[in-house]
C-alpha cells in the first residue's frame, strides 16, 4: 500500500502503540469474531425444563454465552497495560493522557463490538440483559486486572459467573447476570465497577513514572 | 505477585496445587449439596452425584495447567525450554503433578463430604467405584486441555481461554443431546443427568467414558509436549474407550430391588420402596402426625405410598399385606424433585393434605367432566386451606412446585372464603366433629362445610 509519508509515520506509530499492547490485526479478528461467536451461541439455549422457546425480547443469554463473554473480557483487560516499557517511556505524549485515550478505545471497543454483532443474537434474547451482563462482566474483570494480574482477574470474574450460574447458590431477586428485572441495578453495578476501575488506573498512571509490570 | 514458572521452585507449585485442591473443593461441596435431595441417603446416586463436580472443576484444573504451560512464553524464557536437553515432559512434570495431586484431593474431599452425609442414613448398596473412576478421568482431561490451549493461544488469555474450554465441550454434549436427539451424547459426557435411584449405568460404559477422556486428555498433553508417539497411543486407547461407550450407550439396568415395598402397618399402613427407605422413619412419623392431627378421620383401610411409578404399583401389590381399599399418593418433594431422597417437612404436610383432602376430589372433579367451580372443589379447597392454615404454612401456592394456590381461588370465589373462614374459626373440637360426622361425604367430597 503507498500512502504519503505524513500518513505513513502516524499510521506505523500507532501500529507499534498498539502492538505493544497486544492489540494486532490477528487479536482485533479474534476478539470480533469470539463476539459473533457469542451471538451464535445465545440461539442455543435450555432451561432447567429442557429445551426453552422464549417469545422475543424475554430471556436472559444461556451460560454458555456469558462464559464466553470471558474471553473478549480478559482480552480487553489483557490490553490495558504496555508490554514495551521503553516504548511508552520516550513516547512525547503525557503517560496520563496517553493512558486515558487507550481507556477511551478499550471502552469504545467494548462498546462498538458488541453493538455491530449483535444481530447474530437469538431475538429471544433481551438487549439491554445482553449489555448490562457485558458490562458487569468486563467491569468486574477490569477492576480486579488493575490491582492484580490476568488469571487472578479472569478467576474471579469466572468465580462470578460461576456463582450467578449454580442454581440456589444466589438469590434469584440478587441474580444480577440471569434476572431480568435486575439489568437495570446489573448495568449500575457495572458502571460503579468502570468508573472505579477508571480512577485507579488515573491513580496508578500518576503515581508512577514508568509503566506498571502487567504481572 | 510471586511468579509461579515451571521448575522454578517447588513451593510455588505446592501453593498452586493447594489453591486448586481448596477452589475444587468449595465448589464441588456447593455444587453436591445444593442439590442434596438427589443423593443424600442413596449409595447408588451418591457415587454418580460426584461427577457433577466436573463441570466447574476441569475449569479450575485447566485454566491451572494453562497458566503453568503458558508461563515461559509469558516471561519469555520459551527459547530456553526449547533448546534444553529436558524433554518437556520433565519442565513440567512436577507442576502439572502438583496441579493434578491437587485437583484429586479437591474432589476427595467433596467425597468425604458425601460419604459422611449418607453413611449414617444409607439402608443398602455402596459406593460405586466405577462412577468415581470419571471424575478421576476429568482431572487428565483438564490437564491435557489446559497444556494444548497454553501452548496455543496468546500466554495472559490462555488461562481463561482454557477455563471455557471444557463447559463449552460439557455444553456441547448437553445440546447435542437436546438438538441431535442421540443417547450418546448425554452418556459420554462427564457429567449425565441420569437418575440413579432406580437406573443403573452399564460398567462398560463407565469404564469406556473414562478410559475415552483421560485417554484424549493424555493425548492432548503429549501433543502439547511434543511426545507424539505416546499422543498416538493415547488416541488408539481413546478410540477402545470411546467403542465401549457407542456399543453401550442408551443401556440402563433396572434395579428391581429398589423397587420392593416396605410397609409399616398402622393408622395408616405407609408403605416406601427400597430405595427411600433412608428416609422412611421420618416418612412414617410425619405422615402419622399428619393423620393424628385430623382425629375425625379414620385411615385404617387406608395406604399411604410415596409415589406412583407404575413398576412400584406392581410390587406393592405382591407385597401388601392387607389389600388396602384406598391408596393415598404423598409424594416426598424437595424443591423441585420428586421423589427425593430428603423430606422437606413443610413440602411434605402440604402434599399429605393436598393427598387427603384436594387431589381425590379434582380427580372426580375431572372424572365427571365438570369444570370450573363446583362444589366438590370448593370442599377441596375449603379443607385444604384449613389444613394448610392449621399447619401454619403460606396459603400462596409456595409449599411444594405444582401447588394449589388457595388464596387466588378464595379471591375468585367469595363462597369457598366464606367456608374456608367459617371452618377455620370454629374450636379444634368442633372441626374434629364435623369430620368425623361428614367422613363419608368428605371422602366422595359432598360435603361443603356451612358458611
Amino acid at each position: 500500500m503507498r500512502t504519503s509519508i505524513e500518513l505513513r509515520t502516524p499510521l506505523l506509530l500507532t501500529r507499534a502503540f498498539a502492538g505493544a499492547r497486544g492489540v494486532t490485526l490477528r487479536a482485533v479478528l479474534a476478539y470480533v469474531a469470539v463476539w459473533a461467536l457469542i451471538g451464535g451461541v445465545s440461539r442455543f439455549s435450555m432451561s432447567a425444563l429442557g429445551l426453552y422457546f422464549a417469545p422475543p425480547g424475554s430471556s436472559s443469554l444461556d451460560t454458555v454465552a456469558v462464559v464466553f463473554m470471558l474471553l473478549p473480557a480478559a482480552a480487553l483487560a489483557n490490553s490495558t497495560a504496555s508490554r514495551v516499557p521503553e516504548l511508552e517511556a520516550v513516547r512525547s505524549r503525557v503517560l496520563l493522557v496517553a493512558q486515558c485515550l487507550w481507556l477511551l478505545a478499550i471502552v469504545g471497543a467494548a462498546t462498538i463490538v458488541p453493538w455491530a454483532t449483535s444481530f447474530t443474537l437469538s431475538q429471544a434474547v433481551d438487549r439491554n440483559s445482553y449489555f448490562s451482563t457485558w458490562l458487569l462482566v468486563l467491569s468486574a474483570m477490569l477492576v480486579v486486572h488493575a490491582v492484580t494480574t490476568t488469571m487472578v482477574a479472569s478467576m474471579v470474574a469466572m468465580s462470578l459467573v460461576a456463582a450467578f450460574s449454580t442454581p440456589g447458590l444466589v438469590p434469584w431477586e440478587y441474580n444480577l447476570i440471569y434476572n431480568l428485572a435486575e439489568k437495570g441495578l446489573a448495568a449500575g453495578v457495572g458502571i460503579v465497577l468502570l468508573l472505579i476501575w477508571g480512577s485507579l488506573q488515573v491513580a496508578q498512571h500518576t503515581r508512577q513514572v514508568g509503566i506498571p509490570n502487567p504481572d | 505477585m510471586r511468579s509461579v514458572a515451571p521448575g522454578r521452585s517447588n513451593s510455588a507449585d505446592l501453593l498452586l496445587g493447594t489453591a486448586v485442591a481448596a477452589f475444587t473443593a468449595l465448589q464441588g461441596i456447593i455444587v453436591v449439596a445444593g442439590k442434596s435431595e438427589r443423593w443424600a441417603g442413596h449409595w447408588a446416586s451418591t457415587s454418580a452425584a460426584l461427577n457433577w463436580t466436573t463441570v466447574w472443576g476441569c475449569c479450575i484444573v485447566s485454566a491451572a495447567a494453562a497458566w503453568l504451560v503458558a508461563s515461559a512464553r509469558r516471561h519469555h524464557y520459551e527459547d530456553l525450554i526449547q533448546t534444553s536437553s529436558r524433554s518437556r515432559f520433565r519442565v513440567y512434570r512436577a507442576s502439572l503433578l502438583a496441579v493434578a495431586l491437587g485437583s484429586l484431593s479437591g474432589y476427595t474431599v467433596v467425597l468425604a463430604y458425601m460419604v459422611s452425609t449418607t453413611r449414617p442414613q444409607a439402608t443398602h448398596g455402596h459406593l460405586n467405584l466405577l462412577e468415581v473412576a470419571t471424575t478421576a478421568a476429568s482431572v487428565l482431561l483438564a490437564i491435557g486441555l489446559g497444556s494444548a490451549v497454553g501452548r496455543v493461544i496468546p500466554a495472559r488469555i490462555a488461562p481463561i481461554s482454557a477455563a471455557v474450554v471444557p463447559y463449552v465441550l460439557y455444553m456441547l454434549l448437553v445440546y447435542g443431546d437436546a438438538y441431535g436427539g442421540s443417547i450418546l451424547f448425554s452418556d459420554i459426557s462427564l457429567s449425565d443427568q441420569v437418575d440413579r435411584t432406580y437406573l443403573r449405568m452399564p460398567a462398560e460404559l463407565l469404564l469406556g467414558r473414562a478410559v475415552f477422556w483421560a485417554a484424549v486428555g493424555v493425548s492432548l498433553l503429549c501433543c502439547a509436549m511434543l511426545a507424539g508417539r505416546v499422543a498416538f497411543i493415547a488416541v488408539l486407547v481413546a478410540s477402545f474407550g470411546l467403542s465401549a461407550v457407542l456399543l453401550t450407550a442408551g443401556v440402563r439396568l433396572e434395579d428391581a430391588a429398589e423397587y420392593r415395598a416396605i410397609c409399616f402397618s398402622g393408622r395408616p399402613t405407609i408403605c416406601v420402596d427400597r430405595a427411600h427407605e433412608h428416609v422412611a422413619d421420618e416418612y412414617v412419623r410425619r405422615i402419622r402426625t399428619g393423620a393424628a392431627a385430623i382425629p375425625g378421620m379414620d385411615l385404617a383401610a387406608t395406604t399411604v405410598v410415596p409415589h406412583e411409578d407404575p413398576n412400584w404399583q406392581s410390587q406393592l401389590q405382591q407385597s401388601a399385606e392387607s389389600p388396602a381399599s384406598q391408596v393415598l399418593f404423598v409424594p416426598i418433594i424437595k424443591h423441585n424433585t420428586s421423589p427425593a431422597h430428603q423430606i422437606d417437612p413443610a413440602a411434605l404436610d402440604a402434599a399429605f393434605g393436598a393427598a387427603m383432602f384436594l387431589k381425590p376430589c379434582q380427580q372426580e372433579a375431572a372424572a365427571s367432566g365438570e369444570t370450573g367451580m363446583t362444589d366438590q372443589i370448593r370442599m377441596a379447597v375449603t379443607l385444604y386451606g384449613w389444613w394448610l392454615t392449621t399447619k401454619n404454612m403460606p396459603l400462596d401456592g409456595s409449599n411444594y412446585p405444582g401447588e394449589l394456590d388457595v388464596r387466588s381461588v378464595t379471591a375468585g370465589d367469595p363462597v369457598t372464603a366464606a367456608a374456608l373462614d367459617h371452618f377455620s374459626s370454629l374450636s379444634t373440637t368442633d372441626q374434629a366433629m364435623w369430620i368425623k360426622m361428614n367422613q363419608d361425604r368428605v371422602s366422595k367430597c359432598r360435603a361443603l362445610p356451612p358458611a
